[in-house]
């Protein structure tokens, strides 16, 4: 194809103009980091990952999901449970997210009555939010169910418990190629050690979308196994199911939606 | 990243459990929080915000998340600009535009207006290339891959939205990792701790 590429020499010095590039636009915003950010401070608060899919087996119900508290090592989730400071939301946009000219006009937020896996958490919503931006109060309550207990409230699923970590990435070895993003690296990160993520074998072939680039070693990419970071790690899990219909701009029908998931503190800090 | 995830606090927490084994672990999990949740009325002002994986840890400066998540997604103050300029260190002007144009504002699109059961990231944004008219996104999407293809790939040539700027990075375009955990088909859908 017209992209194949073979030349080791060219892509070894795209790769190390591609290093040396990277660490320059770092170094261009200077190595004066502050503190670590907030949500370090408390995991809890922390939201790893955002998801929505249908239900497999009904099309009109969709389930949102947000995790949070990362890396609860294998057999260690015993005791965790959501920080009752802490408000969790789902915002949705159910309207003008087609055109980009949207804010969101429903709202699902959670909070937990105390600390402990005996907690209560109350649903509220899904409801039009009291006030649109990032300071927040909670909507009408819909119900309260126990932690780690699947519970319905209506035409509504909810969970909140640990679950095993969704999400897969070869951390590690992203944070080599962009240690601005490795936390124990500031307020110093240091330059790129690698220039590419690891493949098992050299002659492992490199096609995209049908398109063939040579292999790993044409292409001088590491030769090295792969790793899941996140293989061995357990999250917190918060996840609600629905009739797509709650989730419909007024007076329509269900239609493109804008999601996004925080959490917030009375204080706007950790604790 | 955590990506999706909080990528920092991910390497943060990495950090302690290699420095401080096990028991320090085991103490690191305990919360920290007060004994009760507030009462109602209380104001809570946003501490974090997460949408799409991989675009705030990608494309964003560390020191920046944190303006970010103290943000509405589309009043993001430095994300915007920096998917252009990162974007710019390795691909044309015209890819950059374009990752920008689809990534921000920095939402999850899903379609409820598709009759179907199948999620797929970017789904909506590429008319259900990667899978799915619904978009969204799936407990097991290769969300890091579908990321790195568009950055570091082909993708946006493959799809026809603009012309191949021939600047691809073949080792950079995916992380080689395959999803191995084994989600339900029930309700909550995620699969059990470990």
């Amino acid at each position: 194809m017209k992209l194949l590429r073979t030349g080791g020499t060219m892509v070894a010095v795209f790769l190390l103009a591609f290093t040396v590039s990277l660490y320059s636009f770092k170094a261009a915003r200077g190595s004066d980091h502050q503190d670590s950010p907030t949500v370090v401070s408390n995991p809890l608060a922390d939201i790893t990952d955002v998801y929505a899919f249908p239900d497999p087996h009904d099309a009109s119900r969709v389930a949102l999901a947000m995790d949070v508290r990362p890396l609860i090592p294998a057999g260690m989730s015993g005791g965790i449970a959501l920080d009752p400071n802490v408000l969790y939301q789902f915002k949705v946009a159910t309207s003008g997210v087609a055109s980009g000219s949207f804010t969101e006009n429903t709202v699902i937020q959670f909070t937990a009555s105390t600390t402990g896996t005996s907690q209560k958490i109350t649903l509220y919503g899904p409801a039009t939010p009291n006030e649109v931006g990032t300071a927040n109060t909670t909507v009408g309550k819909t119900g309260t169910f126990s932690f780690d207990k699947a519970a319905s409230l209506g035409k509504i699923r909810v969970f909140v418990g640990p679950r095993r970590d969704p999400f897969y990435f070869d951390l590690a070895q992203f944070f080599k190629i962009i240690p601005d993003r490795d936390y124990k690296n500031h307020p110093n990160p240091p330059p790129p050690s690698a220039t590419s993520f690891r493949f098992a074998k050299g002659s492992q072939p490199i096609v995209l979308n049908g398109v063939s680039y040579g292999t790993a070693s044409s292409n001088g990419c590491v030769i090295a196994k792969p790793h899941d970071l996140l293989a061995p790690y357990d999250v917190l899990s918060i996840v609600i199911e629905m009739p797509k219909a709650m989730l419909a701009p007024a007076g329509g029908s269900p239609s493109v939606i804008g999601l996004w998931a925080t959490t917030a503190t009375p204080n706007g800090q950790a604790e | 990243m955590k990506s999706r995830f909080t990528l920092a606090l991910i390497a943060a927490a990495v950090a302690g459990i290699v420095i401080g084994g096990c028991n320090s672990s085991t103490t690191a999990l305990t919360p920290i929080a007060g004994p009760s949740s507030p009462p109602s009325g209380t104001v809570y002002k946003q501490i974090e915000l997460l949408s799409r994986p991989a675009v705030k840890e990608a494309f964003e400066a560390f020191e920046d998340h944190n303006k970010t998540n103290r943000s509405e997604p589309y009043a993001d103050p430095v994300i915007k600009k920096q998917i252009k300029s990162f974007s710019l260190l390795f691909r044309s002007e015209k890819w950059a535009d374009t990752l920008q144009a689809i990534l921000y504002p920095n939402v999850m699109k899903a379609d409820l207006s598709q009759n179907t059961t199948t999620a797929a990231y970017l789904g909506y944004e590429t008319g259900g290339a990667t899978g799915s008219k619904f978009g969204g996104r799936g407990l097991d999407d290769d969300v890091i891959d579908i990321s790195l293809g568009a950055i570091f790939g082909n993708t946006l040539s493959a799809l026809g939205l603009i012309p191949d700027d021939k600047k691809e990075a073949p080792c950079l375009a995916t992380d080689n990792v395959s999803y191995d955990k084994s989600n339900t088909e029930t309700f909550p859908y995620v699969q059990a701790p470990l």
